[in-house]
């Protein structure tokens, strides 16, 4: 067990990380959370390392009456990345947000594996994860929602879809509802497609060079997780690497926030003192 | 001349959708062009506008002195080509706001010109969308995504406000309308038109017409002008429909 984390009853926190101790070993980093009554976690991870680097991250969450979760992984670069999440939604009332973005290219590989189990009546569940791949990345999204036979009135909703720059990069997306109780709302889907042709020619049209109106596009798509955020300083420096990763500034480790491969001292304009 | 089509022959995946077409616009103009559905009006304003898929087989587009086939559209839209869109397109996620400053700032790039300030640009926007009858405020909304057609219609008059083109194509701007809103958009296009501008209105009736004027009507059929006369063409084909121009 890496780190553990147990909200007391009532108790609200925010959480802000950086996946940068970028293993060159696929060891595998977990982080059980224990949401206990009416407490409330958000949980924000920022996940930017070179192109040789892997990240095996692990979510192991559970969730009492009345807790509410949100958790925004935004991952922006590494070669080979898997985040599992599994939230058990133990007590009615209890409330979970999961979202996730990557954007990656060249062999990028980037994995999300999720499960969330409705083992109590009266709960919600949210997913989305949305992924630019260009060049040859590849991603995978497995998204599985089980909601046991007692579980009624429970709200879950899942959605996976992807914009593919290049006949080379591909997503295996494979979203999973298994459910037993009947009076539910639960809901999945995934689409995979290139950029929207038709909005493209209106920018276009509107003056808008094909380079920005590809922007203005990936990072609409994007920010429809970013905007999840509720910290909104860090919600603007997201937005901003987001724009920076889209332009291809992000990329490479001369610009890249990390040390990785290049120790160095490094300014973030993140002021810790409020998380 | 502003726009000046020479023998234009446009296909779209192999066939031929517009057969040889001339068309000639001067500045303060209006031209209407009319026609049966599937006879190329909609090719038209794509070859015009240099829509990726439709390829010129033959002839020129001159406008301002050059011929701007091969031009890419937004060298066009820069150059003050602007194309009111049949079906405007939505934008989940680009606010008006962003959509029009990044277009309002790519023209004035393209002119060597600084982007406008913030305090401008609101003011500008403040101003078209009083043109066009926009009350609410637009900052946060999604281009296009939840408008009505006739908003979006509205919309498309208002961003033509916001680039100040040269040449402006209506592309069935009037499809969808009901009367008020026709008149609104109708009201903005005539306070739009000047001495220095012209415009070219695609429409299937006759209706517009009696807000919008046109100096000539041009009627389509099979890829090609086949007769051109002035606003009073527009009544006899409301009147007589389209099957005589078949036999022309």
């Amino acid at each position: 067990m890496d780190n553990q984390l147990i909200l007391a009853a009532n108790q609200s926190r925010e959480i802000i990380e950086y996946d940068d101790d970028a293993h060159l070993s696929p060891e595998p980093k977990v982080t059980e959370i224990v949401l206990n009554e009416n407490s409330s976690l958000e949980l924000y991870v920022l996940q930017n390392v070179n192109n040789e680097a892997s990240i095996r991250r692990e979510f192991k969450i559970r969730q009492l009456a009345d807790s509410r979760l949100k958790i925004v992984v935004i991952t922006f670069n590494g070669g080979d990345i898997r985040n599992t999440y599994r939230v058990d939604l133990d007590g009615e009332g209890a409330e979970t947000q999961v979202y996730g973005l990557y954007l990656i290219d060249k062999t990028q590989h980037v994995e999300n594996y999720l499960k969330v189990n409705h083992n109590v009546p009266n709960c919600t569940s949210n997913e989305k994860f949305k992924g630019v791949l260009d060049e040859e990345a590849s991603g995978v999204f497995n998204g599985h929602v089980y909601v046991a036979p007692n579980a009624q009135k429970t709200n879950a909703y899942q959605n996976n879809s992807n914009i593919i720059l290049t006949p080379k990069a591909k997503i295996n997306s494979q979203p999973f509802l298994e459910i037993y109780a009947d009076d539910v709302k639960c809901s999945h889907g995934t689409s995979t497609g290139q950029l929207d042709q038709e909005a493209m020619f209106y920018m276009r049209q509107r003056g808008i060079s094909k380079a920005n109106a590809r922007i203005l596009l990936m990072y609409a798509f994007a920010a429809e997780v970013s905007n999840h955020i509720g910290n909104e300083m860090l919600h603007e420096h997201i937005d901003d690497m987001i724009k920076r990763r889209l332009r291809g500034e992000l990329s490479s480790c001369e610009t890249c926030v990390l040390r990785c491969s290049h120790p160095k001292e490094y300014n973030f304009d993140i002021d810790y003192s409020k998380i | 001349m502003l726009l000046n089509i020479k023998n234009l022959h446009v296909s779209i995946g192999g066939k031929e959708i517009l057969k040889g077409l001339n068309l000639g616009v001067n500045e303060g103009e209006i031209h209407a062009i009319m026609g049966p559905n599937g006879t190329g009006k909609s090719t038209l304003a794509a070859a015009i506008t240099g829509r990726e898929g439709y390829e010129i087989t033959e002839g020129e587009i001159w406008y301002k002195g050059k011929n701007i086939v091969g031009m890419s559209p937004e060298d066009r839209a820069n150059e003050g080509i602007f194309l009111s869109f049949q079906y405007p397109v939505e934008i989940p996620g680009v606010s008006i706001q962003n959509f029009m400053r990044t277009a309002v700032n790519s023209k004035r790039e393209y002119q060597g010109l600084p982007p406008m300030s913030t305090i401008d640009f609101m003011k500008m926007m403040k101003e078209k969308q009083a043109m066009v009858e926009i009350t609410e405020k637009l900052q946060n909304r999604f281009v296009n995504v939840g408008y009505s057609g006739g908003e979006k219609k509205k919309n498309e008059i208002f961003q033509m406000a916001m680039l100040e083109p040269n040449l402006a194509i209506l592309d069935e701007t009037d499809s969808g309308l009901d009367i008020d809103a026709l008149r609104i958009v109708a009201h903005g296009v005539n306070q739009l038109h000047n001495s220095e501008n012209a415009f070219v209105v695609i429409t299937h009736y006759q209706r517009l017409l009696d807000y919008i004027v046109p100096d000539f009507v041009h009627v389509m059929y099979d890829g090609r002008i086949v007769k051109t006369g002035g606003k009073t063409l527009a009544l006899e084909l409301e009147e007589k429909g389209y099957e005589w121009i078949k036999e022309l």
